[in-house]
């Protein structure tokens, strides 16, 4: 515990040059900037700042992504608030009571408090990612092949039920096709090459950035463009430093939201646009103004960007401790730090715990900045969303493209990525949910290999993937899981309850 | 997509998502196992495959009778949907954005510079949807400087953004 506060001290102090502080302001400013722009997102953001940090060191770069990561998640409440357009998915709930809000003539406010609710949110994700990452990553040394193909299965398994609640059937078959696109290309056991159909490009397999550029970045461009132009409130921004009173009186709510925030982001894939609307559904239930919710409620603001927030933290304790995204822009940070040499994973906090508290600190100083920021420079960013869309968008692929060749310079990856676009655009459409199938580009490795080896191990029994104790947790949690959404599962369990119910009123 | 189309698609995807399933359950027992090299069968490149294709058989399954049962199987499709569909805005505001991006980046990238290919896009996406139709070009000349200099200046400060300060080669 000390030894971790210790750490977190020492690094946090190291980043106290002029240098790594004005990269921490530019960096969140552009991410606030990313995020406030309809079609350009958290996921777009934090891949396009991978390639511009390609060349430098380690820790700045990673410092900078997180940055970008907690800006941009930020930046999205500007648009929802001021346009009724989430900027990011994440802010599609601050919209439904920040938008009502500033037709109020209440946007400063507005504006004010979904900074402040962001910050804290932020703030009690950091404590638990300082927290659990140790804990999680001690837990996970005992995984073996057999926990790690069940944790992937899960991980797919969740995300589908999460990110499809009303049919969890697509969000499960988008999951189940990123484990196959993870399957093109050279495999890690034999160097055999699957499903490349004699093309030297596809044997190199396809590669997550450009998949993620095309399906979060370019989708989003087209669905944008589609729709009829919007328009920005025509009103005065006064008094954005919120009450001191407005935070004490909410503060419940904003704890709650943090931790539900937390909470989600650490479950794989699941990111925080559903954190967000699992903290504003929380805090409308417990609210006595419940009913109200929707017509321009502080309360339902502030739950909804303290838990998106929270997320972002939330969603780097799996990445971290397991080397498993807790969110789509968490999986371009993994990729991102892959690149940059450090290896995330169970085996982290013995080769380099001084990592993980790096990354608390980085969070730290983000949240700080995206506060600062946030309060300050309100008036001259709403003219950034001013700008027409017609003239934004193809800046927007210009960049999608950029972004997909520069890592490696193949003209490939920019056709990778116009192909994930049209198929995120299609799943959009058939809602089917992307965020899955971006999680099962990076479980599917982690699947093909363990599943192998386990069966290598256990010499084609099965048995052990049932019998080892967390194995058969995590096999429990799954088929649950699964169970929850079949309607005569749920059916059947009203019955039972319904009977035990009955049995304990009788006796 | 309206919610009433939605069994229709899904009775679609459904089918396609069985003929996916099986070509890779195809695709993969036709992979070897490497029994000649004295490896365990198990580490055969085709299980992982296998398997997912048997889940997508499984799926499509799932999903085909539950779009039968919804009457998804009644596609609907008349020359009249499909007129409409044709006439409709938002269509036309997808297919000029898909079709410029897809020219953009998969046949101008590389064959041209960079700076030509980029400028031509950003300008042509920006006048088509600028441009009214019925006035005469002259009355939109204020139109089409503002795609050129934006074609202009955009093209010319990405290009010196990631060419110079973050050392991309461009193709072309």
């Amino acid at each position: 515990m000390f030894e971790g506060l210790r750490l977190f001290a020492q690094e946090f102090m190291g980043f106290m040059t002029f240098g790594t502080i004005f990269a921490v302001l530019w960096a969140t400013q552009l991410g606030i900037i990313v995020g406030m722009l309809p079609g350009l997102t958290a996921t777009m953001g934090v891949a396009l700042m991978t390639t511009l940090t390609f060349k430098m060191d380690a820790g700045n770069a990673v410092l900078i992504l997180v940055c970008m990561y907690v800006g941009a998640i930020y930046g999205g409440s500007r648009s929802a608030i001021l346009l009724n357009i989430p900027g990011t998915p994440a802010n599609a709930a601050t919209a439904v009571d920040g938008y009502p809000l500033s037709k109020q003539g209440r946007a400063g406010e507005a504006i004010g408090i979904a900074t402040v609710g962001s910050f804290i949110g932020s703030v009690i994700g950091m404590l638990f990612l300082a927290f659990f990452t140790p804990l999680i990553g001690n837990v996970a040394l005992k995984f073996l092949s057999f926990e790690f193909m069940w944790l992937a299965i899960f991980g797919i398994v969740i995300c589908g039920n999460l990110t499809a609640p009303k049919d969890p059937l697509k969000g499960w078959i988008a999951g189940f096709l990123g484990l196959f696109v993870a399957m093109i290309g050279m495999e890690g056991i034999h160097a055999y090459v699957r499903f490349s159909f004699g093309t030297v490009a596809l044997s190199g397999g396809i590669g997550l950035i450009p998949a993620m550029v095309g399906a979060f970045g370019f989708a989003e461009l087209m669905t944008v463009m589609k729709h009829p132009k919007y328009e920005v409130v025509k009103t005065k921004i006064n008094r954005v430093i919120p009450r001191f009173r407005d935070i004490k009186r909410y503060w419940k709510t904003i704890v709650r939201s943090g931790i539900v925030g937390t909470f989600i982001g650490a479950v794989p894939g699941v990111g925080e646009d559903i954190a967000a609307w699992v903290s504003y559904d929380m805090a409308k239930r417990s609210s006595p103004d419940g009913d109200k919710f929707g017509t321009g409620v502080v309360e339902g603001l502030i739950a909804a960007e303290a838990g998106n927030n929270a997320c972002v933290a939330g969603a780097m304790i799996p990445v971290l401790s397991l080397a498993i995204p807790g969110s789509a822009p968490a999986a371009v940070l993994l990729a991102a730090m892959f690149i940059h040499g450090i290896r995330p994973g169970p085996l982290i906090m013995i080769e380099s715990p001084s990592f993980v508290y790096s990354v608390v600190a980085m969070v730290m100083l983000a949240s700080t900045a995206m506060m600062v920021l946030g309060l300050s420079m309100v008036r001259p960013l709403v003219k950034v969303l001013m700008v027409p869309r017609q003239k934004l968008m193809p800046i927007v692929f210009v960049l999608c493209v950029v972004g997909a060749y520069a890592i490696t310079g193949r003209i490939f990856d920019v056709g990778v990525m116009v192909v994930f676009g049209v198929i995120g655009y299609y799943m959009r459409e058939m809602e089917y949910p992307v965020a899955p199938l971006v999680l099962g580009i990076i479980l599917g490795d982690i699947l093909d290999k363990n599943l192998r080896r386990a069966l290598i191990i256990s010499d084609g029994s099965i048995l052990p993937f049932f019998t080892r104790p967390i194995s058969l947790v995590l096999f429990i949690i799954t088929l649950l899981t699964i169970l929850s959404k079949v309607s005569w599962f749920k059916s059947w369990m009203g019955s039972m309850r319904n009977g035990v119910v009955s049995v304990f009123r009788k006796g | 997509m309206k919610e009433s189309n939605m069994p229709k698609a899904d009775f679609l995807m459904s089918i396609v998502l069985m003929i996916f399933g099986i070509s890779v359950l195809i695709n993969a027992s036709g992979m070897p196992n490497f029994a000649d090299q004295n490896v365990s069968p198990y580490s055969a490149p085709g299980v992982v495959p296998t398997l997912l294709g048997a889940i997508f058989l499984l799926l499509g399954m799932i999903m085909l009778i539950r779009s039968i049962l919804r009457k998804g199987y009644r596609l609907g499709i008349t020359r009249n949907n499909i007129a409409a569909w044709f006439k409709d805005q938002t269509t036309h505001r997808f297919l000029i954005t898909l079709g410029l991006s897809v020219v953009y980046a998969l046949i101008l990238l590389g064959r041209m510079h960079f700076l030509l290919a980029t400028g031509l896009y950003m300008f042509s996406f920006v006048v088509l949807f600028e441009y009214k139709r019925g006035v005469g070009l002259f009355a939109q000349k204020k139109t089409l400087l503002m795609a050129l200099l934006l074609a202009v200046l955009t093209s010319g400060s990405i290009y010196w953004v990631f060419r110079y300060l973050f050392l991309v080669n461009f193709p072309g």
